[in-house]
């Protein structure tokens, strides 16, 4: 219980304070925007926070393990202790993510409504769902999860393997995404899955998620401590 | 395991990168001590205390510490503290994040150690560790390493960017907690064995991935003499391959060897014999080109 205490505790300690200066920013552009929009200097805009977030997660996935496993790995922690302490924590951060994320969108997007504002804020889930707090959140905490795994996947690649392997994963990630596009079926099942509401309910975001989580389990139990100089260079 | 061999290292090879740099070491550390472990850049000894907590995991051969394995075992790995050479510590975190960690990571941590500790180096425990000089950063690794209560506790080059007065602090502390604490046993790397002198007990001696010394540390130093005087009243006695440092001018000449290299008794009235300091020893025992021509 203290390994994963520990755990936790680093892996705030590193993502508080970038977590902070993204929300700041974010916050940011969206009172800039509502002052421009105001004053008139923007005329029928709208803003987007899904994909900031969206990117923002990939980062922290992609970074968080590359510069915390030294550490834990220093203070005596195990490879295991401190994987689960790293999947927990992103489970953690998914949430909170997925928190302060339709928190703004709901606060400024009621605020915008109230003293007719002329900025839409656009949000990708109401493609998909109805619109409602809990529908959000859940699609948001899905989605980010997966964004994070995939970014510690390829983190724990890299650190492990180096350079040359996280690209040949990232290129066969891709592959496996893009090249089935041509065949109809797959495009069909991808339309289905994106445009309906089984995104929401099935959930299989997160499902998918669980997997990576355990494809990068393996690779973390023999990682020696040295591997990030690799990974690295 | 006999009961006071707390590491049991058994023909253990490590490569990196092909290269073999731990060579089929084979070595004993026994409860309760300070042992130093001296090596020249590049012998070695860093894998080997990395071997040792597990930080990475030996090709060939067995390591067993406290009886066990170390590698992501975590029985063995909450009695061992590592503090390597600039160990790693965030330069956002403040030093109290520093000791809630060291807390949760170690079960003997000693929150009270950990405190007189930092008024000993005088670090405030809310300055940040990028605001630390190098000096205060080793100063604050120490603390970890002491407040960790670790059965086994490892330094690596402790006492680099030290001043004179913290690294006698530190000395002083070492020696106390020794003399106080059983159950303790400590492993110092270092360059500079004088320094240390006073304190190891045992002294291993690495080059190029092997093993070449393992004694106490007066016994070592024992070994190797300074003769001084005319070249004939010296060299027929010894074996000239086995000269470690070489210092001639004219007819006369310094030479250091070892004690069995002298291969019949010298006229002492014509040979000055004079002990060597450690440091110069360790320095040409595991230098390859030995001779000095003044």
């Amino acid at each position: 219980m203290n390994q994963l205490k520990g755990t936790l505790t680093i892996i705030w300690l590193e993502s508080k304070r970038n977590f902070l200066i993204f929300f700041m920013v974010l916050l940011s552009i969206i009172v800039v925007s509502v002052i421009f929009s105001i004053v008139g200097i923007f005329q029928n805009a709208f803003i987007n926070t899904n994909a900031p977030v969206m990117v923002y997660a990939a980062i922290l996935g992609a970074q968080l393990y590359r510069l915390t496993f030294n550490y834990g790995i220093s203070f005596g922690v195990t490879r295991k202790n401190f994987y689960y302490g790293a999947v927990t924590g992103i489970l953690g951060i998914a949430v909170t993510l997925a928190l302060l994320h339709n928190t703004i969108y709901f606060l400024v997007d009621k605020l915008l409504e109230t003293f007719h504002v002329e900025l839409r804020l656009l949000n990708f889930y109401s493609y998909l769902i109805e619109e409602s707090i809990v529908s959000y959140l859940w699609l948001d905490f899905t989605i980010l999860l997966f964004f994070l795994a995939v970014g510690l996947l390829f983190s724990v690649i890299w650190f492990r393997y180096g350079l040359v392997a996280l690209y040949i994963s990232i290129g066969a990630f891709l592959m496996t995404l893009l090249v089935p596009f041509t065949l109809e079926l797959w495009q069909q099942f991808i339309k289905l899955l994106m445009t309906s509401e089984n995104l929401y309910h099935f959930g299989w975001l997160a499902i998918i998620s669980v997997g990576l989580f355990l494809l990068g389990f393996p690779m973390v139990r023999s990682m020696n401590q040295y591997a990030k100089d690799k990974g690295a260079a | 395991m006999s009961n006071n061999k707390i590491v049991q290292i058994t023909n253990v090879s490590f490569y990196h990168d092909q290269n073999q740099v731990i060579r089929h070491i084979n070595l004993e550390i026994e409860q309760n001590g300070i042992y130093g472990l001296w090596g020249r850049n590049g012998a070695g000894k860093t894998t080997l205390m990395k071997l040792l907590t597990g930080l990475i995991k030996p090709d060939a051969g067995n390591i067993k510490v406290f009886g066990e394995r170390p590698f992501e075992n975590r029985n063995v790995l909450q009695n061992i503290c590592f503090i390597q050479e600039n160990h790693p510590l965030n330069p956002q975190w403040r030093i109290y994040n520093v000791l809630t960690l060291g807390k949760y990571f170690y079960k003997n941590w000693d929150e009270s150690k950990a405190n007189i500790w930092l008024e000993r180096f005088s670090l405030h425990p809310k300055a940040k560790v990028k605001s630390l000089s190098k000096g205060m950063r080793t100063a604050l690794s120490i603390v970890i390493g002491m407040a960790s209560n670790c059965p086994l506790t490892i330094f690596d080059e402790p006492t680099n960017g030290l001043d004179a007065a913290t690294r006698e602090i530190f000395y002083e502390g070492i020696l106390k907690e020794y003399e106080n604490i059983d159950n303790r046993t400590f492993v110092m790397s270092t360059h500079h064995i004088s320094e240390w002198q006073r304190m190891i007990g045992n002294i291993i001696v690495l080059n190029e991935g092997e093993i070449l010394l393992n004694d106490e540390i007066d016994h070592i130093q024992s070994e190797a003499v300074y003769l001084s005087g005319s070249i004939d009243d010296i060299k027929p006695f010894i074996v000239i391959e086995e000269i470690l440092e070489e210092k001639t001018m004219g007819n006369m000449g310094s030479f250091m060897v070892e004690r069995g290299s002298i291969t019949q008794k010298m006229d002492r009235s014509k040979v000055t014999i004079e002990s060597v300091p450690l440091q110069d020893y360790l320095l040409r025992k595991t230098q390859k080109k030995k001779v000095v021509h003044l």
